[in-house]
């Protein structure tokens, strides 16, 4: 496990950055790096400023924000001030510790009665402790590690760590994909009970889907977890979601690629949400992921499920999955607005997309000035599909002119495919094959619950609750 | 020095050889918005959401002893919050904080520059982990904005460690079975904190702290007013003793009645480990064995033991060798017999020892509200033979030893011994550092153990705040004239005595003096204000509601002779209950001085009176002044609010000693 990399968390509560390196300055530059230089001094040294007002203790912290002027101390009193470099007379040293990155850790029991489960992690930490003397964030990833920071793990399963890579969730990209791919491969025929992925929550809904493709057939639960408060803070949610999913990968009797988050703003219980269904709904709620146009596979909580529609697909004993790591990088969105002009889907083709999702208004629609530049696509043998930016309920392209005018271009209608989803399956579709036909028939054909055949009526409103009041406003129409 | 003997003293207890050493920390809203986002700040009885949370936290996390509670404070309590639509995501922890109001760090910078504190360049805002769930986040955003300044109180130069800014917590609403139900409507109030050092050694010297430290911060006008919006912590130690602090001090003149209680129950305290080393006691002495007694009280007659063993609870019960007599208050009472008269006086009738603080140890632990200890039996129904059955049965000597027993279910009961005995462990000690929450009658009770060093880290969804020479000067401007000066000022310029000015100074009423005497005459605006206001206030009334224009107009009616000046309350007050029952201002105003018009002539009020007088000849008669109770009803209920009470009593006097003597 490196500990020498700057830590990054997932989702838009982060964590800060601490440069674990040797570096005596660490992130100082300008005249305060060389009041340092003069004084002879270095990060996490104790020492006594002098300046032209007063004294101040504490330790001389790392700096992570780009000012260049002041030196950051850590008073006694565990506040931080900064100092300005011109108001530094003097600074004594008075001794050095530096902060401790470890955490308590020990050793995670093996229970042979309980299941096994693989967290592979992509960036990030899933747990993490404090060191209050410095206020560094120690990251926990290791089984040790998670143990002393989450013990109720121990509780539900025996767990391996498997850190694929440290990049926050918006850098995840086809390379990415295909080696968790290939590592889900792996495990599952490793015998494990389960796949956790920790993954930051920003494209988690992507990775989702992209997985969905490339692992089909899984026999075991595959859970992307993250969570929407870092997991230094008190109120982190990541402590739960890691419960939750650990639980799911453990037990559950859903045999598919899922995303487990809270369901409510409260600690309630987190959701299964299918991996092709789900998309993350708000920047900062907890409850943030929502399936749309469907209800979710489940929930958990305490330990049980609740499946709510059955049609998920049942867990295996055997160990035979199917897995296609293949992503056509040439895929691009049109995220169609009023006004927009011919040249933005020019470029496109000029550059060698290959193909294009279309997000139109509506059922399904984009402005005539599109209709030459589309036509040129086509010709062209570039992939164009429809999905609707309304992002619930199907493209139904027949109902107005524009729609039938964009199918005889050639652009295809994709039901309810939400529109990021349909990037995901478009990349992998062609990523699989280049023949037009054997594309288009990928793209339509229902793999893991991207297109459904019909809209239940309370998938619309499903799981914007969680609160009483809200809770009753919904009770009204039902 | 005994303490008992101090406490006889018929002028109350002198704690001077104590060696007490106290520090204030005073925390005083700021007006405005929430410090990071844009809600209102005002407490609202509006309808609310719940949201229930539990917190990833632990005591060790928190640096504090006591690690056999940390699943308790970490992930099993469950902490609810009501959540009402004037509050935003940010109280709800769902989504970050906004960068904090500039206006808010200009206060911060004003009250800085105010206590003689040296302003740091760049300012960092902290997390301080708070463990019981009334921040939603878990810590507590504190930046550090002052440093070691200093103010002058009763003529002594008092240091100011820090001056802070931070957000207040949620309001606390009640406290059920699975943990505690906050609001959130106070949380993220920004509060300056003003931390003084920790030498003061005179009581009433920390008491005029906190005055002078809140009327300074008064005196920029940014800060809130009312109950709740200031309160101060006092940290209490004496020689030999530990830092106690004492949280949530509210009412100012409860300050030093607080240091002295807590002083001297320190100092029984020291005592208690004292006599406990004399009779040989060491933790080896008293270990954790617990009896259950429960065969001992079947056919007990003790309600509180019936009904506990009804449930099919069980009484536990832990020896305590050498601890007789430390426990109950009764013992010290009885040695204090005669002599409680000066102690009610000076508020420390109830002389704590360790059943109190058993009592508070088992109640946080376990929630279980009673204990029995030996001191205080026979009693609550238990007999002496029972008494002494249990005290067989432990093996203990009367004379000497103790014992705590507990009815209640087996486990919690067992919690709750175990509670007692690490409170007895402590006791050898002296006195444990600890949390304490304040009653009213300035004794106090066990919160939880002191924390340790705080646990901060940064803040890092807020950027750090460069703080300018130019800032910082633009603050030294804004510093107002200090209180005491501006007593002095408008004294000598409106010619009021400074009493009067000092007077309306602690109702908070100067800058209504200023305001009003630019217009009026001084002398009738302080009469308003001083008397007005209180009565106003006792009857309910917000005096604070009306504008300038209507205070001048009540005023002027005095020199237009429409009443006397002594009715100016009277107006003040009749204007407000017609302001209340729906009418506008003027409307209201014009009745008011119409109303009380007239008033001037106390030949009305003296004719009144004798015709009351009169009526009431037959009870004169029989009870001679002594009448002025039963007369004065009728009398009051006709001249109410035109004239002042006292006078009103005062002339039915003369009306009484009329007809007494004959001269009607």
């Amino acid at each position: 496990m490196d500990h020498k990399k700057r830590l990054s968390m997932g989702g838009p509560y982060g964590a800060v950055g601490v440069d674990l390196s040797d570096d005596r300055y660490q992130g100082y530059r300008g005249p305060a790096l060389e009041v340092l230089k003069r004084e002879n001094v270095a990060v996490w040294d104790r020492v006594l400023v002098r300046t032209n007002e007063q004294e101040v203790e504490g330790i001389l912290l790392p700096r992570s924000a780009g000012d260049d002027s002041h030196l950051v101390i850590k008073m006694i009193t565990g506040y931080n001030i900064g100092i300005r470099h011109d108001n530094i007379l003097s600074i004594e040293e008075r001794g050095s510790k530096k902060a401790n990155y470890k955490i308590p850790e020990k050793d995670f029991p093996f229970d042979p009665v309980k299941p096994n489960v693989t967290i592979l992690g992509t960036g990030g930490t899933i747990a993490s402790r404090l060191d209050y003397r410095t206020g560094a964030v120690i990251p926990a990833f290791t089984p040790g590690e998670l143990f002393g920071a989450v013990p109720e793990l121990a509780d539900i399963a025996n767990i391996k760590t498997k850190k694929l890579f440290g990049v926050f969730s918006e850098n995840m990209g086809p390379h990415q994909w295909k080696t968790l791919a290939e590592n889900i491969k792996t495990e599952i025929e490793s015998g494990v009970a389960g796949i956790c992925i920790g993954h930051g929550t920003d494209t988690m809904h992507y990775t989702g889907a992209v997985l969905s493709f490339m692992v089909q057939d899984t026999p075991v639960p595959i859970v992307l977890v993250g969570s929407q408060r870092s997991s230094d803070r008190p109120s982190s949610d990541a402590a739960r979601t890691l419960i939750g999913s650990v639980t799911t990968a453990a037990y559950s009797d859903a045999a598919e690629v899922m995303v487990c988050m809270f369901g409510t703003t409260s600690d309630r219980f987190c959701y299964l949400h299918r991996g092709t269904r789900v998309r993350k709904m708000h920047s900062s709620y907890r409850n943030t992921f929502k399936t749309l146009g469907d209800v979710p596979i489940g929930k958990v909580q305490d330990g049980k499920f609740t499946y709510y529609k059955q049609d998920h697909k049942k867990r295996r004993q055997d160990r035979e999955v199917k897995v296609y790591p293949k992503f056509e990088e040439r895929v691009t969105v049109l995220y169609y607005y009023p006004n927009m002009h011919p040249d933005i889907l020019e470029s496109m083709i000029d550059k060698g997309y290959k193909g294009i999702v279309i997000a139109g208004t509506g059922l399904g629609h984009v402005n005539k000035p599109l209709y030459d530049p589309i036509q040129r696509a086509h010709e062209e043998g570039i992939h164009m599909y429809m999905a609707v930016q309304t992002l619930y309920g199907y493209a139904h392209m027949f109902v107005y002119d524009t729609g039938r005018d964009l199918m005889a271009r050639g652009v295809i209608p994709l039901d309810n495919m939400l529109p990021e989803v349909a990037y995901c399956k478009l990349g992998w579709a062609m990523g699989m094959t280049q023949d037009p036909k054997e594309v288009n028939n990928l793209m339509l054909t229902p793999i893991a619950g991207e297109i459904t055949p019909r809209e239940p009526y309370n998938g619309f409103i499903q799981g914007q609750g969680g609160v009483d009041s809200v809770e009753h406003f919904l009770s009204e129409f039902s | 020095m005994s303490v008992l003997d101090e406490l006889s003293r018929p002028e109350g207890p002198d704690i001077s050889g104590l060696g007490l050493k106290v520090g204030l920390e005073v925390h005083r809203q700021i007006e405005g918005t929430k410090l990071f986002c844009s809600c209102p700040t005002d407490l609202s009885d509006d309808p609310f959401d719940t949201v229930r949370r539990k917190l990833n936290i632990t005591r060790s996390e928190l640096g504090e002893e006591d690690d056999a509670v940390q699943m308790e404070v970490g992930r099993g309590r469950v902490n609810t919050y009501q959540v009402q639509a004037s509050q935003c995501l940010v109280e709800l922890d769902e989504e970050p904080p906004h960068p904090p109001s500039q206006g808010h760090i200009e206060t911060a910078l004003v009250v800085a520059k105010m206590l003689n504190a040296i302003v740091p360049s760049e300012v960092q805002f902290m997390r301080k982990l708070v463990a019981d769930g009334s921040d939603t986040t878990g810590f507590q955003r504190t930046a550090l904005v002052g440093l070691g300044g200093h103010i002058d109180v009763m003529g002594l130069r008092l240091g100011i460690v820090s001056v802070c800014i931070e957000e207040d917590a949620a309001r606390k609403i009640s406290e059920t079975d699975e943990g505690p139900v906050y609001r959130l409507d106070r949380l993220g109030t920004p509060e300056l904190e003003v931390t003084t050092e920790p030498t003061m050694n005179d009581p009433e010297l920390a008491g005029a702290a906190a005055r002078t430290i809140g009327d300074m911060l008064r005196s920029t006008g940014l800060f809130k007013r009312g109950i709740g919006t200031i309160r101060q912590d006092v940290n209490v130690s004496i020689e030999g003793g530990a830092r106690t602090e004492l949280k949530l001090v509210q009412e100012l003149n409860m300050v030093p009645r607080t240091i002295v209680t807590e002083a001297i129950r320190q100092h029984l305290l020291i005592e208690v480990a004292s006599v406990l080393r004399e009779r040989g006691v060491t933790p080896l002495s008293i270990p954790l064995t617990v009896v259950d007694v429960t065969d001992l009280f079947f056919s007990t007659s003790s309600k509180v033991v019936q009904n506990g063993l009804k449930g099919g609870g069980r009484v536990l019960a832990l020896p305590l060798k050498g601890f007789g007599g430390l426990m109950g208050e009764r013992t010290v009472m009885a040695r204090l017999q005669g002599s409680s008269t000066a102690l009610v006086r000076k508020g420390v009738d109830d002389v704590r020892r360790l059943g109190p603080e058993f009592a508070y140890h088992v109640r946080v632990r376990t929630g279980l509200k009673g204990l029995f200890h030996s001191d205080e039996l026979p009693s609550y129904g238990i007999t002496v033979e029972e008494l002494t059955a249990v005290q067989e049965h432990l093996g203990v000597d009367p004379a000497l030893d103790g014992f705590v027993m507990v009815c209640a279910e087996h486990g919690r009961a067992m919690e709750a011994l175990k509670a007692v005995h690490r409170r007895a462990l402590a006791s050898l000690l002296g006195v444990p550092s600890e949390v304490r929450r304040p009653l009213p009658d300035g004794r106090s009770e066990y919160m939880r153990p002191m924390p340790g060093p705080a646990r901060m880290y940064p803040e890092t969804d807020i950027p750090t705040i460069v703080i300018t020479d130019d800032m910082k000067e633009a603050a030294r401007k804004r510093v107002p004239e200090a209180p005491s000066a501006r007593v002095h000022r408008l004294a000598v310029g409106f010619g009021l005595s400074e009493e009067t000015v000092r007077s309306l100074n602690n109702l908070e009423l100067l800058d209504e003096l200023e305001g009003l005497s630019a217009s009026a005459d001084p002398k009738l605006v302080s009469l308003l204000l001083l008397q007005g206001y209180p009565r106003a206030r006792e009857k309910g009334l917000d005096p604070s509601s009306l504008s300038e224009k209507a205070l001048l107009g009540t005023i002027s009616g005095v020199g237009e002779g429409l009443y006397s000046k002594e009715a100016l309350p009277s107006v003040l007050c009749q204007l407000l209950t017609l302001r209340i029952s729906g009418m506008d201002e003027e409307s209201a105003l014009r009745d008011a001085r119409k109303a009380c018009s007239g008033d001037t002539d106390l030949g009305v009020l003296v004719e009144a009176a004798r015709k009351v007088a009169e009526s009431g000849r037959d009870i004169i008669m029989a009870k001679g002044e002594g009448a002025l109770g039963p007369l004065m009803g009728p009398l009051m209920k006709e001249m109410r609010g035109r004239f002042d009470g006292a006078l009103i009593s005062s002339t039915l006097k003369d009306g009484i000693r009329r007809v007494m003597e004959g001269r009607d």
